[in-house]
């Protein structure tokens, strides 16, 4: 076995089985024929090219998300990372939307402007026509997507000095969606109407629910609300027994559960304000938590 | 049925008259597409895993070719139904594009 073949070999151990069982001697074969046509002594000192590696890499990733020939336990990863990238891009479209509807409808307020604020309002246009485009399975999901996430890395960066540890906890994330969307393949939601309906839903009510603080001992926050939302679809997820969905609102769940955690801890605030984010919090625990257990349970049943 | 992806298109007609190997497979693209679609390896193999899982291809024989086995690809005939079903739907596209160019602006 020359160098070049012990090379690709070992490049081709990126693949998951039962793909690389399958393919892994061919796509050898075809790799030197490719490569030693013109040049016999490549054998000897080649070593595959950047675009192979990234090539293989992506096929690897593409198999391990369930694309067609992929075993089960991947086809219910790659639908899982399809639900992050949707119910996440769902959580994000109520706070974009009502933020700068604010901006908009209440323009004598003392917005602060800064360099930011024209990423902020892009992050925010972005973050709708993400979830509109995973809905729809729309191509443009990943190229938006794409520049959401870079976005939101400016802004994250741009947040000079020691920054608390929850600011990290909130990029992470606004990055999940857009990074879950740029791995899986682009395929419409199965009832885009839901989708829509549940982004109305939760956009009245992250938008309503904080006015009960004018009659209620209560002070209701955005996050407090989708961790709610995070909690209802769970536990609809876990007595259904749908694994996918379980998968995704312990991924996301579990993420949302630290800056609720963290703002209760840190105390302060106004009247009841420590008491709904530790609520919601210890909610989403325990439902985000359960979904983990009984998914990765689940998951271990199918074959791999 | 669903249309081909552009790649998959050219992969079942490089087969449609003989069997071949994967880089039988890409060379014969690149010559079918005039040069404009070179196959990577990887994205070859990805849509010959994904062509053998959806039954349009299957295995047709193996070659020992310098001490490794080569395996040949053969089109089945549900692969040439979607090929033929491909290219009435490009076609069909092609005339509807020729039909609007016919017509001079007023």
């Amino acid at each position: 076995m020359s160098p070049l073949e012990q090379r690709y070999r070992r490049l081709l151990r990126a693949l998951p089985e039962p793909a690389r069982s399958r393919w892994a001697d061919e796509m050898t074969d075809t790799y030197l024929t490719a490569t030693c046509a013109d040049d016999p002594e490549f054998a000897d000192f080649g070593s595959p090219a950047l675009v192979d590696r990234l090539d293989v890499w992506r096929l690897a990733l593409r198999l391990r998300l369930g694309a067609p020939g992929a075993a089960p336990r991947a086809v219910v990863t790659g639908a899982a990372v399809r639900w992050v990238a949707l119910l996440g891009a769902l959580g994000a479209t109520a706070p974009a939307a009502i933020g700068q509807l604010g901006r908009l409808t209440s323009p004598d307020l003392p917005w602060v402007v800064t360099w930011q604020t024209p990423l902020v309002v892009t992050a925010a246009v972005l973050s709708v026509a993400l979830f509109g485009c995973l809905v729809h399975g729309s191509w443009v999901a990943r190229p938006v997507a794409g520049v959401l996430l870079a976005v939101h890395l400016v802004l994250g960066v741009s947040v000079a000095g020691p920054v608390p540890v929850s600011t990290w906890v909130v990029l992470l994330l606004a990055a999940v969606p857009p990074v879950a969307a740029l791995v899986s393949e682009p395929a419409p939601a199965a009832r885009p109407a839901r989708w829509w309906a549940g982004a109305v839903t939760v956009l009245v009510l992250t938008g309503g629910l904080p006015w009960l603080s004018l009659v209620l001992p209560v002070w209701i926050t955005g996050e407090a609300v989708w961790a709610a939302v995070l909690a209802a679809v769970g536990l609809r997820a876990l007595v259904a027994g749908e694994v996918v969905v379980r998968r995704a609102v312990a991924v996301l769940g579990l993420l949302a559960v630290v800056p609720l955690a963290l703002s209760a801890t840190a105390g302060g605030g106004p009247t009841g304000y420590v008491a709904t984010q530790a609520g919601a919090a210890a909610v989403l625990a325990v439902v985000a938590g359960a979904c983990a257990v009984t998914a990765t349970r689940d998951r271990h049943r199918l074959p791999a | 049925m669903a249309s081909l992806t552009e790649p998959a298109a050219f992969v079942l007609a490089a087969l449609a008259d003989a069997p071949r190997h994967g880089w039988g497979i890409a060379e014969e693209v690149q010559v079918l597409s005039a040069g404009r679609v070179a196959l990577r390896v990887g994205t070859l193999y990805g849509v010959l895993d994904r062509l053998t899982a959806e039954g349009l291809v299957e295995p047709d024989r193996e070659e020992l070719h310098a001490g490794r086995t080569r395996r040949y690809h053969r089109i089945t005939a549900a692969g040439r139904g979607a090929l033929t079903a491909e290219a009435a739907r490009q076609e069909a596209n092609a005339r509807a594009l020729r039909a609007r160019l016919a017509v001079r602006p007023a």
